[in-house]
């Protein structure tokens, strides 16, 4: 009798390594902290894969078991502490030789500024292209909670950036055919 | 309601954002841990 996972639940894992680490990164303040988080949701979906319904999205799955470390984790060394000057800088990814940097480095100072329940919201439903369903589902809010999230966090990534006054109004919804095509 | 010009802008930024954290290479150390993670799966249940 093996503990081992079936040869497709490990290459299903294996393929959703990068939007995990992706993920975790987009919570945390660190790469190595994201991959932190990363393995220990590897290893406890290794023990636990029997949990596991094969019907189910695995995806999913694995994303609720990386929050939830991640939200375990905040609690024990209450890493969201306010952000101290230079803490943003040397935390972002795109680099400033990198093409259309200024517009890069301009989203993510403002995202790593957000609320961590707004950072998951908008990366969940905006990058990931889960359903607000789902997303609420991984996160134990309503539906109605997430959209309300990813409308806030449009709006103060707006208002940090500068651009929320722009003179074009839109029609709303817009953006979710953009993050959806984006991701 | 956002502008529309806000919107694509965020929506482009979060793209370009996601996409470089995707791209990001895989370090080694996952490879071992999963390779770590294979062996002891072999062991039978209730072993040592």
């Amino acid at each position: 009798v093996t503990n081992l996972p079936p040869p497709e639940f490990q290459a299903e894992l294996l393929l959703l390594l990068p939007n995990l680490r992706a993920f975790a990164r987009s919570l945390t303040r660190s790469g190595d902290q994201a991959d932190d988080l990363v393995q220990e949701a590897l290893m406890k979906a290794w023990r636990h894969w029997r949990q596991f319904a094969p019907e189910s999205n695995l995806k999913a799955w694995m994303f609720t078991i990386v929050r939830n470390a991640f939200l375990s984790e905040r609690r024990k060394r209450k890493f969201e502490i306010p952000d101290v000057d230079g803490e943003i800088a040397g935390q972002l990814i795109v680099k400033a030789e990198q093409p259309g940097h200024m517009d890069a480095l301009d989203f993510q100072s403002a995202f790593l500024q957000l609320l961590p329940e707004h950072k998951e919201a908008l990366v969940l439903i905006g990058a990931e292209g889960f359903s607000y369903e789902e997303a609420a589902l991984m996160c134990g809010c309503a539906v109605g909670t997430m959209k309300s999230r990813v409308n806030r966090a449009r709006v103060k990534l707006a208002q940090i950036m500068g651009i929320e006054n722009a003179d074009e109004i839109g029609a709303g919804g817009q953006i979710d055919h953009l993050m959806r095509a984006a991701g | 309601v956002l502008p529309k010009s806000a919107e694509a802008r965020i929506a482009a930024g979060l793209k370009q954002f996601y996409s470089h954290m995707l791209a990001d290479p895989m370090p080694d150390k996952f490879t071992v841990l999963l390779q770590q993670l294979s062996g002891i799966s072999r062991t039978p249940e209730g072993g040592p």
